[in-house]
């Protein structure tokens, strides 16, 4: 009972909370002052917005045990943490909404839920990206034990930096358009771009517990296990996101390929830096 | 009624392992209470919602003089059961011996159920009667 009541993990916690919002608006705020946001909210198929919330929730969950420094999984903490992220990234979706005249009367609540979800997703994943106190006590244990973050682990951690910077033009016009204007060989200009930046970046910034043995890794050796599966893993997220915003209805499969293409680039960029930020 | 599975945290655990705080389950209880809400909405329009097409109703809501001619306030409501882009929405206002004034305006969004408001110029007061407002056609966003 001293621990549920405890007064300095409670107010650990508030300030990680305060924390949260902060990264919770920094990473959102873009996407929030994007219209093409507002009016998924209401155009997206129900079905594929449901997908996509229960596709953030393990992603949630996951993020929160990646980001946080609790020292051993405890499924209760990370829970609560996916939780609370989810509930700040609410909270500020309609601050946020509201304040910028994106709530009022004239609006269904199906219409105003689907605005606030569309973008609370992104910005809870703000939130536990800038809520890495969340949970009160912690200790260098977290680190270590991240250390030895295993391949499934790291390609999780690419998996959340590309949804982090895809996300910021996966719902624009812009990515529609830049693939109606590439030839085929920009694109293809475009894939061998993102892989070597992924692989350059990769390299540079390294992922924790692999700096000691980078040294005697043959360059193909990382190429093949960290960069083509990082870049396999950035185009299957731009496809799932172009899914959901329902920008593959009607394309061709060329037109399609394209388009992930164009969004693979950010998230590659993303897959590559997620060590910066996660 | 025996188990519930929201159970309190149990209070064996020693002060050094139990650190989930209170305003963490605060905070965690009301996330769970918005997912739900949220699955709920979004779940029941997504297996028993309305997939009829849009269906435009245009609405005079008021007229009042401004510089230069008249004001007619419109709102426009879709009671179908899918959103409409780009509804242009016109008025025309017969005028006993002259060719009837039309104004037009265009709305970018009218999501399903929902309602938006706009207005339209006149050079001619409405009030005299003869004013008819209908919704011309919508893209499919």
């Amino acid at each position: 009972m001293s621990g549920l009541l405890a007064p300095e993990a409670n107010l650990k916690f508030a300030a990680s909370l305060a924390l949260a919002f902060g990264g919770a608006l920094l990473f959102a705020f873009p996407l929030l002052m994007t219209m093409e946001m507002w009016w998924l909210g209401h155009s997206m198929e129900r079905s594929r917005l449901l997908v996509f919330l229960l596709a953030a929730l393990p992603m949630l969950l996951g993020l929160s045990y990646y980001a946080g420094f609790e020292p051993a999984f405890r499924l209760i903490d990370e829970v609560l943490d996916a939780l609370a992220a989810f509930a700040v990234g609410m909270v500020l979706a309609a601050l946020a909404l509201t304040v910028l005249g994106q709530l009022g009367p004239g609006m269904t609540v199906g219409e105003m839920v689907g605005k606030l979800t569309v973008c609370a997703i992104p910005a809870s994943i703000g939130a536990l990206v800038a809520g890495k106190a969340f949970g009160g006590e912690k200790g260098d244990a977290g680190r270590r034990q991240k250390a030895h973050m295993g391949f499934a682990g790291r390609l999780f951690v690419m998996a959340v930096g590309a949804i982090f910077l895809a996300f910021n033009v996966a719902p624009t016009e812009e990515m529609a358009l830049i693939a109606y204007m590439m030839s085929p060989w920009h694109g293809l200009a475009l894939m061998a771009a993102s892989l070597l930046l992924l692989h350059g970046f990769l390299y540079t910034l390294g992922f924790p517990g692999q700096a000691e043995r980078r040294g005697d890794r043959h360059p193909a050796h990382s190429f093949l296990t960290s960069s083509v599966p990082g870049y396999a893993i950035a185009l299957a997220i731009s496809l799932f996101c172009l899914w959901t915003f329902g920008r593959l209805e009607g394309t061709s499969l060329q037109e399609g390929a394209q388009m992930t293409v164009v969004l693979g680039f950010p998230a590659a960029l993303g897959a590559a830096t997620a060590r910066l930020v996660i | 009624m025996a188990r519930r599975p929201a159970a309190p945290p149990p209070r064996k655990q020693t002060a050094t392992t139990d650190t989930t705080s209170l305003l963490e389950w605060i905070a965690g209880g009301i996330g769970l209470l918005m997912l739900l809400a949220v699955l709920g909405v979004i779940g029941r329009e997504a297996l028993v919602g309305d997939t009829s097409p849009p269906a435009i109703v245009v609405e005079q809501v008021g007229t009042q003089a401004v510089p230069g001619g008249y004001l007619v306030r419109i709102k426009v409501a879709n009671t179908g059961g899918n959103s409409a882009a780009q509804v242009v929405v016109e008025g025309e206002l017969a005028r006993p011996g002259q060719e009837p004034e039309t104004s037009e305006a265009t709305f970018d969004y009218v999501p399903e159920r929902s309602s938006r408001e706009g207005g339209l110029f006149f050079r001619d007061d409405p009030a005299g009667g003869g004013l008819t407002l209908r919704a011309k056609g919508y893209v499919e966003p």
